[in-house]
């Protein structure tokens, strides 16, 4: 009897398991390559900017928000937005230790919350006659330990070909390993910057630049003068923050190909405006690998 | 002797049902969830809450897929947007149909149901109208991890044609078909597919579809997606597949599709 008993087993079983592997690998995704990417530029609007950062619950600054939003209705080439969650998913996130543990329940209401900004900022540009249209990573975005595995991005690519404003924002999406992982909005820009041809990157902060220990901004920052910079920078992170700070979002650039950044107030009246004008503004940060011209075919090695 | 087949039946009856449980995508059809005969939207927040209770107990892998009703069909004409690209309709439509997947979505979690909404226009590329693209993996780890995903009939980008308007009946089979091992249920206003006598045909399969064809009746109201012979004819082009067509207005017959009831009429393909 024993003997039947394991021979079924040893029948059964991996039989089993391959019909169940068989249905898992199937490969469902199809990434087009024949599509041709747009060159564009990336504007990101930190949540210290459009939120009142300090507030243990979302507080949206909707002046701050409409002046972007009219700034950025000048500009008719190829953008791609993409904002940050402030006061709307920091202090949720921290509340319930979202970064460690998973929580279905909680999950949802953070990305509610972010939602609900998102959903403010789309309005506004609405307002201002820009054709947006709001991008959910939840909806999008698959990771694995917290990196991004895959993101569609074909959507996108027909939304800029069309005149569409693509909106992202740094949001909850799921993980593969973790169930659900948190992804900062900087994390979305360092995958689009591979995925798309990529004019210039922005990053409007609530600061003039990166600062130095002397509190002025740094007019450039590569690879070069990065580590003797590096102690200098920093400290400027007064409130919640939980996806990484100054100093990541710094090193995630400098590790991108031929990308050049700017970090900027974008409080500042005018300044997105300039920064979409091609201006230098702020702090420059440069990678090393350049870009040879615009056409953004080949890259200096 | 019996212990021992207890221990071989045991695992592998375990195995089988890990296997076979299969994933329930329930279509709640626009005209259900809200005033199809309205020029604008309005949702009927009534329907909506009933459903959601039903739909709360169940704890198997489930999506759900609701239509546009009256947030979808009346702007999508006013703007000719099956025939025609129109970016200012397609963002006002798509912003409409949001709005009432969110209240849906809203009701599904007052109740208790771990519901994500999933937004077709961020993750769908069309081509003439026919899906492309779709990041499926988002939707098996959020069955894989007790989520119930909830999609809706949206515009989304084409490749050819701009924007499209993407019904939830082209959503559901194409899940059905990536997914493999689904069950689609249509909750629709009527309590199932019509012969030309208005009386419920019981199962339709391939075998009879091309006798009863002429004789399916459509839907009454502004529909721009194809009617009920489109909703027919998609679910039977996929291999392998049951749906049900059935009443979603009435109450317990969510309850009964996912208590893998036989109900309404039942499309074997």
């Amino acid at each position: 009897m024993k003997k039947i008993n394991f021979s079924l087993y040893t029948v059964f079983l991996p039989l089993l398991l391959m019909l169940n592997q068989k249905n898992m690998g199937m490969k469902l995704f199809v990434h087009n390559p024949n599509i041709k990417r747009s060159i564009c530029k990336l504007l990101k609007i930190g949540g210290s900017v459009i939120t009142n950062k300090k507030s243990e619950i979302g507080i949206e600054k909707k002046d701050i928000i409409d002046s972007i939003a009219k700034e950025i209705s000048c500009y008719k080439k190829p953008l791609i937005l993409i904002h940050g969650t402030g006061s709307f998913g920091h202090p949720i996130v921290k509340k319930y230790n979202l970064t460690e543990k998973f929580d279905p329940t909680k999950i949802i209401e953070t990305h509610t919350s972010v939602k609900k900004l998102n959903r403010m900022v789309v309005d506004s540009l609405l307002f201002y006659g820009i054709h947006a249209i709001s991008i959910e990573p939840m909806s999008n975005t698959i990771c694995e330990n917290g990196k991004i595995k895959q993101m569609s991005t074909d959507a996108i690519q027909h939304m800029l070909e069309n005149g569409f404003l693509p909106v992202l924002f740094g949001d909850i999406v799921m993980d593969e390993q973790k169930g659900a992982s948190i992804l900062s909005s900087d994390r979305i820009i360092t995958y689009l910057a591979k995925q798309f041809e990529i004019d210039t990157i922005g990053f409007g902060f609530s600061e003039d630049g990166i600062y130095d220990c002397n509190g002025n901004t740094i007019p450039e920052i590569n690879p070069k003068n990065f580590k003797d910079l590096e102690d200098q920078i920093g400290l400027s992170e007064q409130h919640i923050d939980v996806t990484g700070g100054r100093i990541g979002k710094i090193k995630e650039i400098l590790q991108s190909d031929g990308t050049t950044a700017y970090i900027f107030n974008a409080k500042k009246r005018g300044n997105i405006t300039r920064f979409l004008d091609g201006e230098k503004i702020g702090t420059k940060v440069i990678s090393e690998l350049q870009r040879k011209d615009n056409s953004g075919k080949k890259y200096d090695t | 002797m019996t212990r021992n087949l207890l221990f071989i039946l045991l695992p592998f009856c375990a195995f089988i049902q890990a296997i076979q449980t299969p994933i329930k995508i329930l279509k709640l059809g626009g005209g259900v969830i809200t005033d199809k005969s309205a020029a604008k939207g309005v949702a009927k927040k009534e329907v909506i809450r009933a459903i959601a209770k039903e739909i709360a107990t169940y704890q198997k892998p489930l999506i759900i897929i609701n239509g546009a009703g009256s947030f979808g069909h009346p702007l999508a004409k006013k703007y000719k947007l099956t025939t025609t690209f129109h970016d200012l309709g397609t963002i006002e439509t798509h912003n409409s149909v949001r709005k009432l997947n969110s209240m849906l979505v809203a009701a599904l979690v007052d109740q208790g149901v771990k519901a994500i909404s999933v937004d077709p226009m961020s993750c769908i590329l069309c081509n003439n109208k026919k899906i492309t693209s779709m990041e499926i993996k988002i939707i098996k780890n959020m069955l894989k991890i007790g989520y119930v995903p909830v999609l809706f009939g949206d515009m989304v980008m084409d490749e050819e044609r701009g924007a499209c308007v993407l019904s939830g009946d082209k959503i559901a089979p194409y899940l059905a078909k990536q997914l493999g091992n689904c069950v689609i249920g249509i909750g629709s206003l009527e309590d199932g597919v019509y012969d030309d006598h208005k009386k419920i045909i019981p199962q339709i399969d391939s075998f009879n579809f091309d006798q009863i064809k002429k004789n399916i009746t459509g839907s009454l109201y502004i529909d721009v997606t194809g009617g009920m012979l489109g909703k027919v004819k998609e679910l039977l082009e996929i291999k392998g597949l049951t749906s049900y067509v059935f009443n979603g207005t009435k109450p317990e017959n969510i309850r009964a599709f996912l208590c893998d009831k036989e109900i309404g009429t039942k499309i074997v393909s």
